[in-house]
């Protein structure tokens, strides 16, 4: 149990007035809490300005998600604060929040990720402005010298019984002396007039004005930019090079090679060399005069078609079992007719505009670092191996990222600028061109998938087999909403040609492609409905312990079962078009997706999706809507035009003519609705993209007759 | 390096810069004008769009040498405070989730009100094929180029 005290470490007034840093672990509650306590961190920091603005200073950084708005609503909510008075920015790890852990990790609590920003803060920031409310109406009892039962906040002022009124920055430095309490009642539903509302973006301003300031816009007096040619193949190396031609260009300050940096115990960088110049422009052209001689190492030749070998060369018993239930051996002994398929997952990159960028100055020993993280810690700490210096001596200033979809998770970008800001002079800029984001990603894993299931003599599915083959270090679960009675699930890791890392919705989105696809298949072969199969191999939530599971099977009925799924699901098509569901789920939120998909001259369009989610609980229905519609572009692009493949190791690709994303008139018409219900709270940020592509796809079949078992489909052979 | 003499946002601007630059670095790099975002430097995506003499078009491909009289317009030559009517119904329908890209998006849909006050779906979809977003905004971008050609039609009609 977490203790209050310890949930809300110190009141600091700096300089006066009111300022309250919150520490919390990753999860607020529940199984996961536990496991996870040693992840506490200074999360946020609140404050009240003098011109009475409630400023939340947030780890929780803003990536398009708008994680930060969800934040300042939960403190603003319990606070009673006036939502035109609510500020939020982002925070800088540096000595001063190190000192105030201890010896404790802030991994968790400094990053987002996982749909996890507002889930994970959705009760202890509410605690937070609580206790905050708590001690502005105690402070102001004090001073009127009444009961504080009979004081209230409301639009950010205190109210008394007489008519006393005072703002929350006239009683800021009262509160700040108020100790933080031990216990605090939060709202209940109903009272709640900020949260279930649509609102605004709190930064919203700031991008129609081109004032908010990203990476890529950080100047600063003496600064440098560089740029990076890399080995185009990946874990090659730098065997000479000539930068005599390079160094004579306008503007070359230097000329540094720079070795694959491995960032501390995950993701390496590129070997290359880089060019230091007094422009980004003068760096990006002077690059293209730099001869480089590549070492390109054992994955010089490799194609997809090298671990398709591979896949095919290995043998079952390679296979490592990481699930099973029942008996699986004697369903398939015992089985009337065996249905198989396989389905191929290939690298697909992630298509953030903003193109990694990071701003870094070394100076005496220490090391300034300004970066889109989407990870504080866990970025600083791999910097200050890379220029070996203490933790401590790295100051991370954390800035809005321009899209980063998991990509920014990954320490390549900011290893690099540092690596070179420890031979610089003054502060550098490095900025990737889209080029190198495209081709030295760090991709969404290729993953083949093989599928079997057993029907018995009632033409009932009695078993399913599955083996993943997957271009992964790691172990890598195949989790799905499903349950059988005989299972199993066996797991290969293959070679992989680049470097693989989180992307939107990370193994969901490969996992739902293949079960989805085949449920699909089984309903075609079995002569069911898609959906009735799909809600007899749902589990009966009742049986199940873990709070969890159970939520997942209740809100995967509660998606499809709906009244408007269903009516969906029924609406007749004029011939050529076809219909297509899946089911997904990221954490506790579920989703189903209807896609409607028109075939004609050998294309398909897709012309519509009906998307339902529950998430438990929603927030901000705007932000909640348009993370959905977002979600489902992303994984359109995935489903049907995206992909990364290779010629002699390289990715082919390179810019967005070649990998290209959803066009603004390739938009489908998009119907979201928000379903809520009891239990843990959802995210919104991934959940829409697992169940796109087996619902697009299987209306390509339902459309055309023609069953695609490849994304991108436009590789189906 | 060769001197340019250039307008943005009605202010005149001397720059000494290599002749091949594109605007899009002079604007950024040179000047400090960071809102024309760099994404891909090849005219794909629409984040670098400006407002040459009132029409959209990619600074990332128009080396400096082709400027002359024209008059730049940037995201931040739009007003400083939100107010221009596409600005605002951005704000109204809460459109940008990571904003990166919505400058450019923002002065393409200007370009089009410009020559075209009440555009078409399809108007909009040609106006705006050039603009990527990879947050997926296009159905909130489509109904606030509608909600500021409504206003400006509003207003029209108020004052005659």
């Amino acid at each position: 149990m977490i203790n209050r005290r310890e949930f809300i470490k110190t009141v600091a007034a700096t300089g006066g007035g009111f300022a309250l840093s919150v520490y919390l672990p990753a999860v607020s509650a529940g199984e996961q809490a536990d496991a996870l306590l040693d992840g506490w961190s200074p999360w946020l920091f609140i404050t009240v300005n003098d011109a009475n603005v409630l400023e939340i200073t947030s780890y929780k950084q803003e990536i398009g998600q708008g994680t930060s708005t969800a934040v300042a609503m939960f403190v603003a909510e319990e606070l009673g604060a006036d939502w035109n008075l609510v500020a939020v920015k982002p925070a800088s790890l540096d000595q001063h929040a190190r000192d105030s852990l201890g010896k404790r990790s802030i991994r968790w609590g400094a990053s987002v990720g996982g749909s996890g920003g507002a889930r994970f803060s959705w009760i202890p920031m509410r605690e937070a402005g609580a206790a905050v409310r708590h001690m502005f109406i105690e402070a102001a009892a004090t001073r009127w010298q009444v009961n504080k039962q009979q004081c209230r906040i409301e639009s950010s002022v205190v109210y008394g019984p007489q008519g006393q009124a005072l703002t929350l920055a006239e009683l800021a430095d009262d509160a700040a002396n108020v100790p933080v309490p031990d216990k605090v009642t939060l709202k209940p539903d109903s009272a709640m007039t900020l949260i279930g509302k649509s609102v605004s973006n709190l930064r919203q301003k700031d991008y129609v004005t081109g004032a908010m300031q990203y990476t890529i816009d950080i100047q600063l007096p003496g600064m440098v930019y560089a740029a990076i040619e890399r080995c185009p193949v990946f874990h090659g190396k730098v065997k000479s090079f000539n930068d005599r031609k390079a160094r004579a260009m306008p503007g070359v300050l230097d000329i540094i090679e720079i070795p694959s940096l491995v960032a501390t115990g995950g993701e390496s960088s590129r070997a290359g060399v880089a060019v230091i110049a007094q422009s980004t422009w003068q760096a990006f052209e002077a690059r293209k005069a730099l001869e480089i001689e590549w070492d390109y190492g054992s994955l010089g030749g490799k194609t997809v078609a090298s671990i398709e070998k591979q896949i095919n060369d290995t043998a079952p018993s390679e296979a490592t079992v990481r699930h099973q239930t029942g008996d699986i051996e004697r369903a398939f002994k015992q089985a009337k007719e065996i249905v198989s398929a396989q389905y191929t997952n290939h690298y697909q990159e992630h298509g953030h505009i903003e193109p990694m960028v990071a701003v870094a100055h070394y100076h005496q020993g220490k090391l300034d670092l300004w970066a889109p993280v989407q990870a504080a810690k866990h970025t600083a700490d791999s910097v200050a191996d890379t220029v070996g210096i203490p933790a401590e001596n790295i100051t991370l200033h954390c800035r809005q990222a321009g899209g980063s979809f998991g990509r920014k998770y990954a320490r390549d970008y900011t290893n690099e600028v540092a690596y070179l800001a420890r031979r610089c002079e003054g502060p550098v800029k490095l900025t990737w061109t889209r080029e190198d984001c495209t081709q030295n990603g760090e991709y969404h894993p290729f993953r083949h998938t093989q599928l079997q299931a057993a029907i018995d003599d009632h033409g009932d599915v009695s078993g399913v087999r599955v083996n993943t083959f997957e271009t992964s270090r790691r172990r890598v679960a195949f989790a799905i909403p499903y349950r059988f009675a005989n299972y199993r699930h066996s797991a290969v890791n293959v070679e992989t040609l680049v470097e693989l890392g989180a992307w939107r919705s990370v193994h969901e989105h490969r996992t739902a492609f293949a079960i989805e696809s085949f449920i699909d298949e089984l309903a075609h072969h079995l002569s069911q409905d898609p959906i009735a199969l799909r809600l007899t191999m749902i589990p009966d939530p009742s049986s199940l312990k873990r709070e969890n599971l159970r939520t997942r099977a209740q809100r995967a009925k509660h998606v499809l079962e709906h009244p408007l799924t269903q009516q969906h699901w029924q609406q007749k098509l004029p011939a050529g078009y076809g219909k297509g569901i899946a089911l997904g789920k990221m954490n506790e939120t579920l989703v189903a997706q209807i896609a409607t998909v028109r075939y004609h001259d050998n294309r398909y369009t897709v012309e519509k999706v009906f998307c339902i989610a529950d998430s438990g609980k929603v927030f901000n229905p705007q932000m909640a809507k348009g993370q959905l519609e977002g979600s489902i572009l992303w994984a359109l692009a995935a489903a049907m035009d995206g992909g990364i493949d290779f010629e002699l190791g390289r990715v082919r690709q390179s810019n967005f003519h070649d990998n290209p994303i959803v066009r603004f008139a390739d938009t489908p018409q998009m119907q979201i609705h928000l379903l809520e219900s009891d239990g843990p709270v959802g995210g919104f940020g991934e959940p829409g993209v697992p169940p796109l592509a087996p619902a697009v796809l299987n209306a390509c079949y339902a459309a055309s007759g023609k069953r695609m078992r490849t994304i991108p489909m436009k590789w189906h052979t | 390096m060769t001197q340019y003499s250039l307008t943005i946002n009605g202010q005149s601007h001397t720059v000494d810069v290599d002749d091949s630059t594109p605007l899009l670095w002079v604007l950024r790099d040179t000047i400090g004008l960071t809102g024309t975002k760099y994404g891909c430097g090849k005219g794909l995506c629409g984040a670098c769009t400006v407002l040459v003499d009132g029409t959209a078009m990619r600074s990332c491909q128009l080396p400096v040498t082709s400027i002359k009289q024209q008059k730049i317009t940037t995201i931040e030559g739009l007003s400083t405070d939100a107010g221009h009517p596409v600005q605002q119904a951005w704000l109204a329908e809460d459109v940008a989730q990571c904003g990166y890209c919505q400058g450019g998006q923002i002065l393409s849909a200007v370009s089009l009100l410009n020559k075209n006050p009440n555009p078409s779906d399809t108007d909009i979809n040609n106006a705006m094929h050039g603009n990527l977003c990879r947050c997926g905004t296009y159905p909130r971008i489509k109904k606030a180029i509608k909600r500021a050609a409504q206003s400006a039609g509003n207003s029209e009609r108020g004052q005659s």
